[in-house]
Protein backbone atom coordinates (compact mmCIF):
# COMPACT_ATOMS: atom_id res chain seq x y z
CA UNK A 1 0.00 0.00 0.00
CA UNK A 2 2.45 2.72 1.19
CA UNK A 3 4.58 1.44 -1.60
CA UNK A 4 2.73 2.80 -4.64
CA UNK A 5 0.77 5.52 -2.50
CA UNK A 6 3.43 7.20 -1.31
CA UNK A 7 5.85 7.38 -4.23
CA UNK A 8 2.38 8.64 -6.05
CA UNK A 9 1.36 11.04 -3.92
CA UNK A 10 4.40 12.90 -3.20
CA UNK A 11 4.80 12.82 -7.13
CA UNK A 12 1.79 14.83 -7.29
CA UNK A 13 2.24 16.86 -4.63
CA UNK A 14 5.86 17.95 -6.12
CA UNK A 15 4.07 18.31 -9.74
CA UNK A 16 0.96 20.03 -8.79
CA UNK A 17 2.77 22.57 -6.36
CA UNK A 18 3.40 25.31 -9.18
CA UNK A 19 0.01 24.89 -10.36
CA UNK A 20 -1.00 26.42 -6.75
CA UNK A 21 2.27 28.42 -5.75
CA UNK A 22 4.36 31.06 -7.37
CA UNK A 23 6.64 33.43 -6.24
CA UNK A 24 8.32 32.99 -2.99
CA UNK A 25 6.47 30.09 -1.91
CA UNK A 26 7.58 28.35 -5.28
CA UNK A 27 10.95 29.60 -4.43
CA UNK A 28 10.86 28.36 -1.24
CA UNK A 29 9.20 25.06 -2.43
CA UNK A 30 12.41 24.69 -4.80
CA UNK A 31 14.94 25.11 -2.19
CA UNK A 32 13.21 21.84 -0.77
CA UNK A 33 13.57 20.48 -3.58
CA UNK A 34 17.28 20.74 -4.07
CA UNK A 35 18.09 19.95 -0.23
CA UNK A 36 16.09 16.72 -0.93
CA UNK A 37 18.24 15.85 -4.13
CA UNK A 38 21.70 16.59 -2.36
CA UNK A 39 20.63 14.42 0.59
CA UNK A 40 20.11 12.01 -1.60
CA UNK A 41 23.21 12.32 -3.15
CA UNK A 42 25.20 12.40 0.19
CA UNK A 43 22.91 9.59 1.28
CA UNK A 44 24.25 7.31 -2.03
CA UNK A 45 27.82 7.37 -0.35
CA UNK A 46 27.08 8.09 3.28
CA UNK A 47 24.28 6.43 3.82
CA UNK A 48 24.14 3.82 2.13
CA UNK A 49 28.15 2.60 1.72
CA UNK A 50 28.90 3.99 5.36
CA UNK A 51 31.67 6.62 3.67
CA UNK A 52 30.62 10.10 5.49
CA UNK A 53 32.11 12.27 2.61
CA UNK A 54 31.85 15.73 3.79
CA UNK A 55 32.97 17.18 0.55
CA UNK A 56 30.24 16.56 -1.82
CA UNK A 57 29.73 20.43 -2.20
CA UNK A 58 32.72 19.62 -4.59
CA UNK A 59 30.61 17.60 -7.22
CA UNK A 60 27.74 20.48 -6.58
CA UNK A 61 30.45 23.63 -7.15
CA UNK A 62 31.66 21.33 -10.28
CA UNK A 63 28.16 21.14 -11.66
CA UNK A 64 27.48 24.88 -11.47
CA UNK A 65 30.59 25.73 -12.66
CA UNK A 66 30.51 23.67 -15.36
CA UNK A 67 27.47 24.80 -16.33
CA UNK A 68 28.05 28.36 -15.40
CA UNK A 69 31.13 28.37 -18.15
CA UNK A 70 29.57 26.56 -21.15
CA UNK A 71 26.47 28.61 -20.68
CA UNK A 72 27.72 32.09 -20.30
CA UNK A 73 31.82 31.46 -22.39
CA UNK A 74 30.70 29.04 -25.17
CA UNK A 75 26.87 29.42 -25.35
CA UNK A 76 25.72 26.18 -24.89
CA UNK A 77 22.01 25.60 -24.43
CA UNK A 78 21.18 24.17 -21.33
CA UNK A 79 20.17 20.23 -21.40
CA UNK A 80 23.43 19.90 -22.93
CA UNK A 81 25.69 21.86 -20.37
CA UNK A 82 23.69 19.55 -17.66
CA UNK A 83 25.18 16.65 -19.35
CA UNK A 84 28.43 17.91 -19.74
CA UNK A 85 28.38 18.94 -15.99
CA UNK A 86 27.24 15.39 -14.54
CA UNK A 87 30.48 13.98 -16.75
CA UNK A 88 32.55 16.32 -15.63
CA UNK A 89 31.72 15.37 -11.76
CA UNK A 90 31.63 12.20 -12.63
CA UNK A 91 35.25 12.17 -14.20
CA UNK A 92 36.29 14.24 -10.81
CA UNK A 93 34.62 11.57 -9.03
CA UNK A 94 36.36 8.90 -10.88
CA UNK A 95 39.78 9.97 -11.00
CA UNK A 96 39.67 11.06 -6.86
CA UNK A 97 37.10 7.93 -5.71
CA UNK A 98 40.17 5.11 -6.21
CA UNK A 99 42.43 7.34 -3.89
CA UNK A 100 39.58 8.46 -1.10
CA UNK A 101 37.90 5.58 -0.42
CA UNK A 102 40.63 3.30 0.48
CA UNK A 103 40.45 5.76 3.78
CA UNK A 104 37.02 4.68 6.16
CA UNK A 105 35.57 6.45 8.77
CA UNK A 106 37.50 9.94 10.06
CA UNK A 107 40.00 9.60 7.38
CA UNK A 108 37.41 9.68 4.54
CA UNK A 109 35.71 12.37 6.11
CA UNK A 110 38.50 14.69 6.58
CA UNK A 111 40.09 13.44 2.37
CA UNK A 112 37.15 14.90 0.98
CA UNK A 113 36.60 18.17 3.30
CA UNK A 114 40.18 19.08 1.85
CA UNK A 115 39.39 18.12 -1.27
CA UNK A 116 36.73 19.93 -1.76
CA UNK A 117 37.89 22.90 -0.17
CA UNK A 118 41.01 22.36 -2.40
CA UNK A 119 39.12 22.55 -5.41
CA UNK A 120 37.02 25.89 -4.25
CA UNK A 121 40.77 27.67 -3.78
CA UNK A 122 42.02 26.25 -7.36
CA UNK A 123 38.77 27.56 -8.87
CA UNK A 124 39.69 30.72 -7.44
CA UNK A 125 42.98 31.03 -9.22
CA UNK A 126 41.54 29.91 -13.08
CA UNK A 127 40.97 33.48 -14.66
CA UNK A 128 38.89 31.77 -17.49
CA UNK A 129 36.08 31.02 -14.98
CA UNK A 130 36.61 34.49 -13.20
CA UNK A 131 38.79 33.76 -10.71
CA UNK A 132 37.16 34.98 -7.30
CA UNK A 133 34.25 37.23 -9.67
CA UNK A 134 32.91 34.48 -10.57
CA UNK A 135 30.44 33.94 -13.45
CA UNK A 136 27.54 35.41 -14.38
CA UNK A 137 25.17 33.66 -16.34
CA UNK A 138 21.67 34.54 -18.27
CA UNK A 139 19.27 31.38 -19.02
CA UNK A 140 15.88 32.55 -20.57
CA UNK A 141 13.87 30.35 -18.48
CA UNK A 142 11.47 31.33 -15.30
CA UNK A 143 11.04 29.96 -11.39
CA UNK A 144 8.63 26.89 -12.77
CA UNK A 145 11.12 26.08 -15.32
CA UNK A 146 13.82 25.77 -12.32
CA UNK A 147 11.39 24.51 -9.67
CA UNK A 148 10.37 21.29 -13.05
CA UNK A 149 14.31 20.77 -13.62
CA UNK A 150 14.90 20.53 -10.15
CA UNK A 151 12.27 17.83 -9.21
CA UNK A 152 13.82 16.23 -12.43
CA UNK A 153 16.59 15.92 -10.70
CA UNK A 154 14.85 14.39 -7.16
CA UNK A 155 13.29 11.95 -9.47
CA UNK A 156 16.60 10.57 -10.92
CA UNK A 157 17.86 10.49 -7.29
CA UNK A 158 15.01 9.03 -6.19
CA UNK A 159 15.12 6.49 -8.86
CA UNK A 160 19.10 5.99 -8.51
CA UNK A 161 18.14 4.89 -5.42
CA UNK A 162 15.42 2.73 -5.68
CA UNK A 163 17.51 0.65 -7.67
CA UNK A 164 20.42 0.35 -5.63
CA UNK A 165 17.71 -0.67 -2.56
CA UNK A 166 15.82 -3.20 -4.34
CA UNK A 167 18.72 -5.13 -6.35
CA UNK A 168 21.84 -7.23 -5.12
CA UNK A 169 23.71 -3.92 -5.39
CA UNK A 170 21.72 -2.93 -1.91
CA UNK A 171 22.77 -5.99 -0.34
CA UNK A 172 26.35 -4.98 -1.18
CA UNK A 173 26.00 -1.24 0.12
CA UNK A 174 24.84 -2.80 3.51
CA UNK A 175 27.72 -5.16 3.55
CA UNK A 176 30.17 -2.81 3.14
CA UNK A 177 28.36 -0.68 4.86
CA UNK A 178 28.57 -2.92 8.03
CA UNK A 179 31.57 -4.71 7.68
CA UNK A 180 33.82 -4.45 4.54
CA UNK A 181 36.16 -7.23 5.31
CA UNK A 182 33.19 -9.83 6.08
CA UNK A 183 31.82 -8.34 2.73
CA UNK A 184 35.11 -9.41 0.66
CA UNK A 185 35.11 -12.35 2.44
CA UNK A 186 31.86 -13.18 0.74
CA UNK A 187 32.90 -12.37 -2.67
CA UNK A 188 31.74 -8.40 -2.79
CA UNK A 189 34.00 -6.45 -5.28
CA UNK A 190 33.81 -3.45 -2.43
CA UNK A 191 36.05 -0.96 -4.39
CA UNK A 192 33.42 -1.33 -7.51
CA UNK A 193 30.37 -0.79 -5.47
CA UNK A 194 31.73 1.87 -3.54
CA UNK A 195 33.10 3.83 -6.60
CA UNK A 196 30.14 3.05 -8.77
CA UNK A 197 27.94 4.49 -5.60
CA UNK A 198 30.53 7.56 -5.38
CA UNK A 199 30.01 8.21 -8.89
CA UNK A 200 25.92 8.50 -8.82
CA UNK A 201 26.45 10.52 -5.66
CA UNK A 202 28.95 12.51 -7.90
CA UNK A 203 26.20 12.91 -10.90
CA UNK A 204 22.86 14.03 -8.38
CA UNK A 205 25.28 16.73 -6.58
CA UNK A 206 25.96 18.09 -10.23
CA UNK A 207 22.87 18.14 -11.62
CA UNK A 208 21.77 19.89 -8.38
CA UNK A 209 24.45 22.90 -8.96
CA UNK A 210 23.99 23.13 -12.45
CA UNK A 211 20.22 23.56 -11.84
CA UNK A 212 20.88 26.09 -9.15
CA UNK A 213 23.42 28.05 -11.21
CA UNK A 214 20.99 28.74 -13.80
CA UNK A 215 18.51 29.79 -11.04
CA UNK A 216 20.30 32.05 -9.20
CA UNK A 217 22.37 33.15 -12.41
CA UNK A 218 25.81 33.79 -10.63
CA UNK A 219 28.07 31.12 -9.19
CA UNK A 220 31.06 32.17 -7.41
CA UNK A 221 33.39 30.40 -5.29
CA UNK A 222 32.42 30.98 -2.00
CA UNK A 223 29.17 30.15 -2.91
CA UNK A 224 28.70 27.31 -4.77
CA UNK A 225 31.71 25.40 -2.84
CA UNK A 226 30.55 26.41 0.58
CA UNK A 227 31.26 23.81 2.65
CA UNK A 228 28.27 24.53 4.75
CA UNK A 229 26.35 22.67 1.61
CA UNK A 230 28.24 18.64 2.07
CA UNK A 231 27.68 19.56 6.09
CA UNK A 232 23.68 20.14 5.60
CA UNK A 233 23.56 16.99 3.48
CA UNK A 234 24.52 15.26 6.10
CA UNK A 235 22.25 16.83 8.79
CA UNK A 236 19.41 15.77 6.55
CA UNK A 237 20.13 12.85 5.59
CA UNK A 238 20.64 11.55 9.50
CA UNK A 239 17.63 13.39 10.63
CA UNK A 240 15.52 11.74 7.66
CA UNK A 241 17.23 8.01 8.18
CA UNK A 242 20.37 7.30 6.06
CA UNK A 243 20.42 4.49 4.10
CA UNK A 244 16.99 4.24 3.11
CA UNK A 245 14.97 5.71 0.29
CA UNK A 246 12.42 8.11 1.97
CA UNK A 247 14.36 9.27 4.70
CA UNK A 248 16.60 11.94 3.14
CA UNK A 249 13.85 13.53 1.32
CA UNK A 250 11.41 13.23 4.79
CA UNK A 251 14.51 14.99 6.52
CA UNK A 252 15.01 17.85 4.13
CA UNK A 253 11.31 18.65 4.09
CA UNK A 254 11.44 18.96 8.17
CA UNK A 255 14.32 20.51 8.61
CA UNK A 256 13.84 23.25 5.99
CA UNK A 257 9.77 23.39 7.04
CA UNK A 258 11.28 24.04 10.80
CA UNK A 259 14.12 26.22 9.30
CA UNK A 260 11.42 28.61 7.65
CA UNK A 261 8.79 28.79 10.46
CA UNK A 262 11.96 29.05 13.28
CA UNK A 263 13.64 31.95 10.97
CA UNK A 264 10.29 33.48 10.53
CA UNK A 265 9.62 33.96 14.05
CA UNK A 266 13.10 33.79 15.87
CA UNK A 267 15.14 35.76 13.54
CA UNK A 268 17.80 36.55 15.89
CA UNK A 269 18.24 33.12 17.21
CA UNK A 270 16.82 31.07 14.34
CA UNK A 271 19.64 28.74 14.32
CA UNK A 272 20.24 28.04 17.97
CA UNK A 273 16.85 26.66 17.97
CA UNK A 274 17.10 24.78 14.83
CA UNK A 275 19.98 23.02 16.13
CA UNK A 276 18.48 22.43 19.10
CA UNK A 277 15.66 20.52 16.99
CA UNK A 278 18.89 18.44 15.30
CA UNK A 279 20.15 17.55 18.22
CA UNK A 280 16.75 15.72 19.86
CA UNK A 281 15.77 14.45 16.80
CA UNK A 282 19.30 12.71 16.23
CA UNK A 283 19.56 11.63 20.32
CA UNK A 284 16.14 10.17 20.26
CA UNK A 285 16.09 8.68 16.57
CA UNK A 286 19.42 8.07 16.17
CA UNK A 287 18.73 6.16 12.93
CA UNK A 288 16.37 9.19 12.10
CA UNK A 289 12.54 9.85 11.55
CA UNK A 290 11.81 7.99 8.47
CA UNK A 291 12.58 4.33 10.15
CA UNK A 292 10.29 5.84 13.07
CA UNK A 293 7.50 6.44 10.74
CA UNK A 294 7.14 3.16 9.58
CA UNK A 295 7.85 1.28 12.66
CA UNK A 296 11.23 0.17 12.20
CA UNK A 297 12.60 1.91 15.27
CA UNK A 298 10.69 3.16 18.33
CA UNK A 299 11.21 5.89 20.15
CA UNK A 300 12.31 5.53 24.11
CA UNK A 301 15.27 7.14 26.50
CA UNK A 302 17.14 3.59 25.57
CA UNK A 303 17.41 5.48 22.23
CA UNK A 304 19.77 7.96 24.08
CA UNK A 305 22.45 5.57 24.54
CA UNK A 306 22.06 3.37 21.22
CA UNK A 307 22.74 6.39 19.80
CA UNK A 308 25.81 7.85 21.08
CA UNK A 309 27.49 4.11 20.08
CA UNK A 310 25.53 4.29 16.68
CA UNK A 311 26.48 7.78 15.63
CA UNK A 312 30.57 7.15 14.48
CA UNK A 313 30.65 9.51 11.70
CA UNK B 1 45.61 -37.73 -3.55
CA UNK B 2 45.33 -34.72 -5.64
CA UNK B 3 46.51 -31.12 -4.20
CA UNK B 4 43.86 -28.65 -3.02
CA UNK B 5 46.15 -26.12 -2.05
CA UNK B 6 50.01 -25.50 -2.39
CA UNK B 7 51.85 -22.45 -0.81
CA UNK B 8 55.73 -22.20 -1.93
CA UNK B 9 57.92 -20.53 0.15
CA UNK B 10 54.86 -17.60 1.50
CA UNK B 11 56.65 -14.63 3.45
CA UNK B 12 55.45 -11.99 5.32
CA UNK B 13 56.96 -9.20 6.75
CA UNK B 14 55.32 -5.97 8.63
CA UNK B 15 57.96 -3.63 8.80
CA UNK B 16 60.83 -5.61 10.70
CA UNK B 17 58.76 -8.23 11.77
CA UNK B 18 58.75 -11.34 9.97
CA UNK B 19 55.56 -12.35 10.67
CA UNK B 20 55.31 -15.51 8.16
CA UNK B 21 58.33 -17.11 7.02
CA UNK B 22 58.95 -19.19 3.85
CA UNK B 23 56.14 -21.55 4.20
CA UNK B 24 55.51 -24.48 2.09
CA UNK B 25 52.56 -26.59 2.55
CA UNK B 26 50.27 -28.61 0.89
CA UNK B 27 46.72 -29.45 1.35
CA UNK B 28 45.46 -32.51 -0.06
CA UNK B 29 42.17 -32.94 -1.57
CA UNK B 30 39.45 -34.01 0.74
CA UNK B 31 41.91 -33.57 3.52
CA UNK B 32 41.62 -31.91 6.77
CA UNK B 33 44.98 -29.94 7.42
CA UNK B 34 45.10 -28.83 11.52
CA UNK B 35 47.35 -25.76 12.06
CA UNK B 36 48.65 -24.97 15.51
CA UNK B 37 51.42 -23.07 17.43
CA UNK B 38 51.58 -21.13 20.04
CA UNK B 39 49.90 -17.68 20.36
CA UNK B 40 51.54 -15.30 17.67
CA UNK B 41 52.97 -18.17 15.72
CA UNK B 42 51.12 -16.75 12.39
CA UNK B 43 48.75 -18.97 12.01
CA UNK B 44 46.07 -16.15 11.65
CA UNK B 45 48.42 -14.27 9.35
CA UNK B 46 48.88 -17.46 6.81
CA UNK B 47 45.16 -17.53 6.60
CA UNK B 48 45.07 -14.11 5.69
CA UNK B 49 48.13 -14.78 3.03
CA UNK B 50 45.97 -17.67 1.59
CA UNK B 51 42.49 -15.47 1.27
CA UNK B 52 44.43 -12.45 0.13
CA UNK B 53 43.30 -9.77 2.99
CA UNK B 54 47.37 -9.46 3.10
CA UNK B 55 49.20 -10.14 -0.33
CA UNK B 56 52.80 -11.95 0.69
CA UNK B 57 56.25 -10.43 0.59
CA UNK B 58 57.28 -13.06 -1.33
CA UNK B 59 56.26 -16.80 -2.66
CA UNK B 60 53.50 -18.47 -4.06
CA UNK B 61 49.90 -19.51 -3.51
CA UNK B 62 48.37 -22.22 -6.16
CA UNK B 63 44.95 -23.27 -6.06
CA UNK B 64 44.60 -26.48 -8.11
CA UNK B 65 46.93 -25.44 -11.07
CA UNK B 66 45.79 -21.58 -10.42
CA UNK B 67 47.71 -19.03 -9.15
CA UNK B 68 46.44 -17.08 -6.31
CA UNK B 69 49.13 -14.81 -5.07
CA UNK B 70 48.38 -11.12 -4.78
CA UNK B 71 44.74 -11.45 -6.03
CA UNK B 72 42.18 -8.96 -3.97
CA UNK B 73 40.23 -11.01 -1.49
CA UNK B 74 37.03 -11.32 -3.43
CA UNK B 75 38.86 -12.73 -6.33
CA UNK B 76 40.10 -15.71 -4.67
CA UNK B 77 36.52 -16.09 -2.96
CA UNK B 78 34.90 -16.62 -6.72
CA UNK B 79 38.04 -19.31 -6.96
CA UNK B 80 36.50 -21.04 -4.43
CA UNK B 81 38.80 -20.75 -1.51
CA UNK B 82 35.91 -19.99 2.06
CA UNK B 83 37.06 -18.43 5.98
CA UNK B 84 35.56 -17.61 8.61
CA UNK B 85 37.23 -15.23 10.94
CA UNK B 86 38.39 -15.58 14.27
CA UNK B 87 36.80 -12.68 15.68
CA UNK B 88 33.29 -13.87 14.41
CA UNK B 89 32.00 -11.12 11.45
CA UNK B 90 28.86 -11.38 10.85
CA UNK B 91 26.22 -8.91 9.30
CA UNK B 92 24.63 -8.28 12.53
CA UNK B 93 21.77 -5.38 11.18
CA UNK B 94 20.91 -8.39 8.75
CA UNK B 95 18.71 -11.74 8.92
CA UNK B 96 20.36 -15.32 9.54
CA UNK B 97 19.24 -15.95 6.05
CA UNK B 98 20.22 -13.15 4.77
CA UNK B 99 23.52 -13.12 6.07
CA UNK B 100 23.70 -16.67 4.38
CA UNK B 101 21.95 -15.71 1.01
CA UNK B 102 24.75 -12.71 0.47
CA UNK B 103 27.32 -15.70 0.34
CA UNK B 104 25.57 -17.24 -2.32
CA UNK B 105 24.96 -14.28 -4.18
CA UNK B 106 28.11 -12.41 -4.54
CA UNK B 107 30.46 -15.66 -3.22
CA UNK B 108 28.51 -18.14 -5.37
CA UNK B 109 27.50 -15.88 -8.03
CA UNK B 110 23.84 -16.97 -8.26
CA UNK B 111 20.46 -14.90 -8.85
CA UNK B 112 18.75 -13.81 -6.15
CA UNK B 113 16.47 -16.89 -6.40
CA UNK B 114 18.86 -19.76 -6.49
CA UNK B 115 20.54 -17.62 -3.74
CA UNK B 116 17.47 -17.88 -1.74
CA UNK B 117 17.43 -21.31 -2.45
CA UNK B 118 20.79 -22.01 -1.85
CA UNK B 119 20.63 -20.19 1.98
CA UNK B 120 17.92 -22.20 2.60
CA UNK B 121 19.51 -25.47 1.99
CA UNK B 122 22.53 -24.38 3.99
CA UNK B 123 20.73 -22.86 7.06
CA UNK B 124 18.92 -26.45 7.26
CA UNK B 125 22.64 -28.20 6.67
CA UNK B 126 24.14 -26.14 9.57
CA UNK B 127 20.52 -26.76 11.46
CA UNK B 128 19.90 -22.91 12.03
CA UNK B 129 16.55 -22.80 9.97
CA UNK B 130 14.78 -22.22 12.61
CA UNK B 131 16.53 -18.64 13.34
CA UNK B 132 16.51 -18.02 9.64
CA UNK B 133 14.50 -15.06 10.69
CA UNK B 134 16.29 -13.41 13.49
CA UNK B 135 18.37 -10.60 13.47
CA UNK B 136 21.86 -12.02 13.14
CA UNK B 137 22.98 -9.40 16.04
CA UNK B 138 20.49 -10.75 18.50
CA UNK B 139 21.65 -14.31 18.48
CA UNK B 140 23.82 -16.10 20.67
CA UNK B 141 27.80 -16.27 20.08
CA UNK B 142 27.56 -19.73 19.27
CA UNK B 143 24.92 -19.55 16.56
CA UNK B 144 26.66 -16.56 15.02
CA UNK B 145 29.50 -19.00 14.79
CA UNK B 146 27.48 -20.69 12.99
CA UNK B 147 26.11 -18.35 10.49
CA UNK B 148 29.90 -17.25 9.47
CA UNK B 149 30.30 -20.83 8.80
CA UNK B 150 27.14 -21.13 6.50
CA UNK B 151 27.74 -17.62 5.34
CA UNK B 152 31.13 -19.49 3.72
CA UNK B 153 29.61 -22.82 2.75
CA UNK B 154 26.52 -21.07 1.02
CA UNK B 155 29.72 -19.76 -1.24
CA UNK B 156 30.04 -23.43 -2.41
CA UNK B 157 34.11 -23.23 -1.50
CA UNK B 158 36.32 -26.12 -2.70
CA UNK B 159 38.85 -24.89 0.32
CA UNK B 160 37.43 -23.40 3.14
CA UNK B 161 39.57 -22.12 5.73
CA UNK B 162 38.39 -22.34 9.88
CA UNK B 163 39.94 -19.82 12.35
CA UNK B 164 39.51 -20.98 15.99
CA UNK B 165 35.67 -21.91 14.59
CA UNK B 166 34.83 -23.35 17.85
CA UNK B 167 36.64 -20.75 20.78
CA UNK B 168 34.57 -19.82 22.96
CA UNK B 169 31.81 -22.53 22.76
CA UNK B 170 30.50 -24.96 25.66
CA UNK B 171 31.28 -28.89 25.45
CA UNK B 172 28.11 -29.39 24.25
CA UNK B 173 27.84 -26.76 21.43
CA UNK B 174 31.28 -27.50 20.56
CA UNK B 175 30.34 -31.46 19.72
CA UNK B 176 27.49 -30.38 17.55
CA UNK B 177 30.68 -27.94 15.59
CA UNK B 178 32.98 -30.80 15.76
CA UNK B 179 30.15 -32.60 13.86
CA UNK B 180 29.02 -30.02 11.78
CA UNK B 181 32.53 -29.65 10.39
CA UNK B 182 32.79 -33.38 9.51
CA UNK B 183 29.80 -33.45 7.54
CA UNK B 184 31.49 -30.33 5.73
CA UNK B 185 34.26 -32.82 5.25
CA UNK B 186 32.11 -35.30 3.87
CA UNK B 187 30.12 -33.21 1.48
CA UNK B 188 33.64 -32.86 -0.37
CA UNK B 189 34.97 -29.62 0.90
CA UNK B 190 39.25 -29.56 1.79
CA UNK B 191 39.91 -27.69 4.96
CA UNK B 192 42.50 -26.15 6.90
CA UNK B 193 41.63 -25.73 10.64
CA UNK B 194 43.26 -23.44 12.96
CA UNK B 195 42.69 -24.09 16.79
CA UNK B 196 43.97 -24.27 20.18
CA UNK B 197 41.87 -26.92 21.77
CA UNK B 198 44.45 -29.97 21.18
CA UNK B 199 41.19 -31.63 21.45
CA UNK B 200 39.01 -30.43 18.34
CA UNK B 201 42.47 -31.10 16.52
CA UNK B 202 43.11 -34.31 17.60
CA UNK B 203 39.61 -35.03 16.95
CA UNK B 204 39.34 -33.72 13.59
CA UNK B 205 42.92 -33.35 11.41
CA UNK B 206 43.89 -35.77 9.39
CA UNK B 207 47.53 -34.06 9.15
CA UNK B 208 48.75 -31.55 11.75
CA UNK B 209 51.01 -28.64 10.74
CA UNK B 210 52.79 -27.00 13.43
CA UNK B 211 53.81 -23.24 13.23
CA UNK B 212 56.34 -21.57 15.40
CA UNK B 213 57.70 -17.90 14.97
CA UNK B 214 56.52 -17.56 11.64
CA UNK B 215 57.94 -21.07 10.29
CA UNK B 216 57.07 -24.66 10.11
CA UNK B 217 58.45 -26.70 13.00
CA UNK B 218 56.79 -29.71 12.16
CA UNK B 219 54.11 -31.61 9.81
CA UNK B 220 52.93 -35.21 10.44
CA UNK B 221 49.84 -37.13 12.11
CA UNK B 222 48.21 -35.19 14.95
CA UNK B 223 49.93 -38.61 17.44
CA UNK B 224 53.05 -38.08 16.06
CA UNK B 225 53.48 -34.23 15.85
CA UNK B 226 52.47 -33.47 19.91
CA UNK B 227 55.27 -35.91 20.61
CA UNK B 228 57.75 -33.80 18.73
CA UNK B 229 60.06 -32.85 21.00
CA UNK B 230 60.58 -29.61 19.00
CA UNK B 231 56.99 -29.17 19.45
CA UNK B 232 56.88 -29.47 22.98
CA UNK B 233 59.89 -27.42 23.57
CA UNK B 234 57.70 -24.52 21.63
CA UNK B 235 54.80 -24.81 23.83
CA UNK B 236 56.06 -25.41 27.08
CA UNK B 237 59.42 -23.88 26.58
CA UNK B 238 63.25 -25.63 26.44
CA UNK B 239 63.56 -26.53 29.81
CA UNK B 240 60.38 -28.38 29.79
CA UNK B 241 61.39 -29.93 27.18
CA UNK B 242 64.68 -30.59 28.08
CA UNK B 243 63.89 -32.47 31.65
CA UNK B 244 60.98 -34.37 29.94
CA UNK B 245 63.94 -36.18 27.79
CA UNK B 246 66.25 -36.63 30.30
CA UNK B 247 64.29 -39.11 32.13
CA UNK B 248 62.44 -36.42 33.98
CA UNK B 249 59.44 -37.39 36.49
CA UNK B 250 57.22 -37.05 33.50
CA UNK B 251 59.10 -39.35 31.26
CA UNK B 252 57.11 -42.40 31.63
CA UNK B 253 54.00 -40.42 31.01
CA UNK B 254 52.52 -40.29 27.31
CA UNK B 255 52.29 -36.28 26.22
CA UNK B 256 49.08 -34.89 27.13
CA UNK B 257 48.57 -32.92 24.60
CA UNK B 258 45.25 -31.50 26.10
CA UNK B 259 46.98 -29.30 28.58
CA UNK B 260 48.89 -27.37 26.11
CA UNK B 261 49.53 -23.94 27.19
CA UNK B 262 45.64 -22.69 25.71
CA UNK B 263 44.01 -25.44 27.06
CA UNK B 264 42.92 -23.24 29.77
CA UNK B 265 40.51 -21.89 26.88
CA UNK B 266 38.32 -25.26 26.95
CA UNK B 267 35.73 -25.05 29.00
Amino acid sequence: MLRVALPVGFGIAVLATPLVASGYPLREATTILMYMALALSWNLIGGLCGYPSVGNVAFFGIGAYVTAALVAHLHWTLLPALGASALAALAFAAVIGPIVLRLNGHYFAIATLGTAQALGQIVIMVPWVGGPNGIILRVPIGDTDVYYLMAAVLGLALLITHVILRGSWGYACRMIRQDEHAAAACGVNATYYKTACWGLSAIVAALVGSVYAVWITFVNPPSVFDPLYSLTMVVLTLVGGAGTLWGPVVGAFLVEIVDQYLWANLLTAHTLFLGVVIVVIVLFLPRGVWPYLTGQQGLSWRSLFEGTRRLRV
Amino acid sequence: MSTALRLEGVSKSFGGLQAVRAVSLELKAQEILGLIGPNGAGKTTLMNLIAGAYRPTAGHIFLGAREVTGRPPFAIVHMGIARTFQIVRVFKEMTVRENVLVGALFGGRTDRRAAAERADEVLEFVGLSGLADRTTGEIGLAEQKRVQLARALAIRPSVLLLDEAMAGLNPGEMEAALELVRAVHRSGVSLIVIEHLMKVIMGLSHRVVVMHHGQLLAEGSPADVVRDPQVVAAYFGEHYSRRRQRSGPWAHRAPRADTGRDGDRAP
